[in-house]
């Protein structure tokens, strides 16, 4: 194995109700499933297997994710503090955190240990409106008065913004407002099926507008995609999920949360890669190029093929429960991006 | 699961963690309605063994429709009260524990403050216990007192001989600690050799009654004189927990619930939004440990034996100021 990261799952819950979550099913948890937490007696396992795991050439990255990742601080800054001072191979932390969580201590370790943020905001108060408490309130006050102190101390935060049917006609306002916040953004497009070809078009227009206007583009918008990289995200050698009960995944989507979904664990930390055959069949279908010219699927015949990457697998799995059938918002999406591009050339 | 089926109680103990709950008005939820009771039991595991309380359960005008409905699912439940009830209630009891499994943790302190009290206590406490009695059930019954400040080791001797004489018999016996009520960050309970000697002098007492002690909710190490004293109440003090383990999920009238009473509004959800009380305990779990990572925890517990080795995690939550001015967040 020659991983280079580790997504470590600190938690399954949320004291978010954001409704667009990929977790958001959250009234069908099934609470009984013994994947909730991770606790500290697992960090030595934890090590052991990515020191036996990780790639000898590249440094490599903790993720650190969840659920919310803050909901399980104890177990966070244990794992940092033990990692720093025991883990001999180089390596960085990264977060994805809701920002609901952090107070000045929180900022100041994170700061300390050069832990790269990236805090879930979805532009200005209206565009924002579906990340909720779990009793229903609002959360953009919150998030914007803790914004500068982030900025002050982890200059290099990344804000994570999600787009949806809920809130694309804000979006070329969102670029707007990140600019003047001053600070680098994502888009995560929310696979919907039935966008109609209006809506598309509209995103598509916004988007050249953030461009037309000289305003900094969200970061994996006009991005090259890196072909190296196979999928959305890592492929499944370069990149392994570990679940709160130790259990090795491809990713945290593909951890059960729900009650009667399938087990697609290949291992787990003690043991290893158990089931290698499933493994490889991520490893495969991680790499989108190589696998779509062997399954002789749609987008063979795609002119825009080598500018996709087949959108992201474990939503696929989660709508079909089949990895040949790409969704029809991943070719949607693709064809905004690529429109895009092209424009920038 | 807790249902606090009615925020009623006459009695008025002083060191009743929900006495908040006593003030109430014409606008407050007082009792349960039996829409919200069958909601609950709804979303309750199939199997599930809830706990009725309140104030005072029994207090609640529709009771009997309650007990009913227990017994028409076959749910074994515990009745938490203070058995200051009438005989109507009285044999309501007996006839729902000739029929499903009934647990009894039983209110036993302040007996003496109302004339004529005590007396009422014992009638229906020995009419129920004889009647357990006879189905060898007795154990079902537990007695239970909550520390005050202003009384001495030597006044709970004499008040358990007291119960001891009074009462049929009494199997298990509850000890706890009031929680704090108005006045936060008041670590009262750090290094209180007295009220570690209380405790000491009480579960030895019980043994020597020939009661089974236990303990009610959690106990801090540093209470205690001497490694001896703790390694006695270790050994005799039955359920010893020195951290809380998991939310005791309080649900009040108006389906809101709390992470336990003394927590009233700090860790606080509406049933309402989940489809069963897993997830709401699962909630409110998550909240309790992120306010639990959060509290700056008290100086005397700087360098604590105990908390090195993980026997303890310093005070409870209740006793913090969890407001969001204090610890920068709000949950």
């Amino acid at each position: 194995m020659e991983f280079t990261q580790y997504n470590l799952i600190l938690t399954d819950n949320c004291n978010l109700r954001c409704t667009y979550c990929f977790d958001n099913l959250y009234s069908n948890r099934d609470c009984n499933s013994n994947t909730k937490i991770m606790t500290e007696d697992m960090i030595p396992n934890i090590l052991h297997f990515a020191e036996q795991t990780a790639s000898t050439k590249l440094p490599i990255t903790f993720n650190m994710f969840g659920g919310e990742p803050l909901a399980n601080w104890k177990f966070f800054k244990s794992f940092v503090e033990i990692t720093n001072s025991h883990f001999k191979h180089e390596h960085k932390f990264i977060t994805t955190i809701n920002g609901t969580l952090l107070n000045s201590k929180i900022i100041d370790f994170l700061a300390k240990n050069k832990v790269e943020i990236a805090v879930s905001l979805d532009g200005i108060e209206e565009s924002n409106k579906a990340r909720i408490t779990i009793d229903g309130k609002p959360t953009w006050n919150s998030i914007m008065q803790i914004l500068p102190e982030i900025k002050a101390k982890i200059p290099k935060t990344i804000l994570l913004m999600v787009i949806g049917k809920h809130n694309y006609k804000y979006l070329y306002e969102n670029c707007k407002f990140f600019n003047k916040l001053e600070f680098n953004y994502n888009v995560n497009w929310n696979m919907e099926d039935d966008y109609t070809k209006e809506e598309l078009e509209e995103i598509e227009k916004q988007l050249k507008r953030v461009k037309e206007e000289g305003l900094v583009q969200p970061n994996n918008v006009i991005k090259n995609n890196n072909k190296e990289d196979g999928t959305v995200c890592l492929p499944a050698d370069k990149a392994i999920t570990i679940a709160p009960n130790g259990k090795l995944y491809f990713c945290h989507q593909f951890v059960p949360k729900m009650i009667d979904t399938e087990d697609l664990s290949y291992g787990n930390i003690k043991d290893g890669i158990t089931n290698e055959e499933l493994y490889n069949n991520f490893v495969d279908r991680t790499y989108f190029f190589s696998w779509s010219k062997d399954k002789k699927i749609i987008c063979n015949s795609c002119d825009i093929k080598e500018d996709c990457r087949g959108g992201c697998i474990a939503d696929q799995w989660h709508k079909d429960k089949d990895f040949l059938k790409i969704r029809k918002s991943v070719c949607d999406f693709s064809r905004i991006n690529f429109n895009i591009k092209e424009d920038c050339k | 699961m807790n249902l606090i089926i009615t925020k009623r109680c006459d009695k008025g103990c002083p060191y009743c963690f929900a006495s908040h709950t006593r003030n109430i008005s014409d606008k407050d939820d007082v009792d349960m309605s039996f829409e919200t009771f069958t909601e609950m039991l709804d979303k309750a595991m199939p199997n599930s063994h809830p706990k009725l309380l309140g104030g005072e359960p029994t207090s609640h005008p529709e009771f009997k429709l309650f007990i009913d409905e227990l017994l028409k699912r076959k749910l074994n439940f515990t009745l938490i009260s203070n058995f200051l009830f009438n005989e109507t209630i009285r044999n309501i009891i007996i006839e729902a524990s000739k029929k499903v499994e009934v647990s009894f943790l039983i209110n036993s302190s302040n007996l003496e403050d109302v004339k004529g009290r005590f007396d009422l206590f014992a009638n229906n406490y020995n009419a129920i216990y004889e009647h357990l009695y006879k189905d060898d059930k007795e154990e079902a019954m537990s007695c239970g007192i909550t520390f005050e400040n202003n009384k001495t080791s030597e006044y709970y001797i004499d008040y358990m001989q007291k119960l001891n004489e009074k009462l049929s018999g009494i199997e298990r016996f509850r000890i706890s600690i009031a929680n704090p009520e108005t006045k936060k960050e008041d670590f009262f309970i750090l290094n209180n050799k007295e009220l570690g000697k209380k405790f000491l002098t009480v579960t030895q007492t019980a043994i020597t009654l020939g009661f089974t002690p236990s303990l009610d909710c959690i106990i801090y190490p540093c209470m205690f004189e001497n490694k001896e004293e703790w390694k006695y109440i270790k050994k005799f003090l039955a359920k010893i927990r020195t951290r809380c383990e998991g939310c005791p999920t309080d649900i009040f009238p108006d389906g809101t619930a709390s992470y336990c009473y003394p927590l009233k509004e700090s860790i606080k959800v509406d049933t309402r939004k989940y489809k069963t009380i897993d997830q709401v305990f699962d909630d409110m779990n998550m909240r309790y440990r992120i306010l639990e990572d959060r509290v700056t925890h008290p100086d005397k517990c700087k360098n604590c034996p105990f908390k090195k080795i993980n026997m303890c995690n310093g005070p409870c939550l209740a006793f913090f100021d969890l407001s969001k001015e204090t610890l920068g967040i709000n949950i």
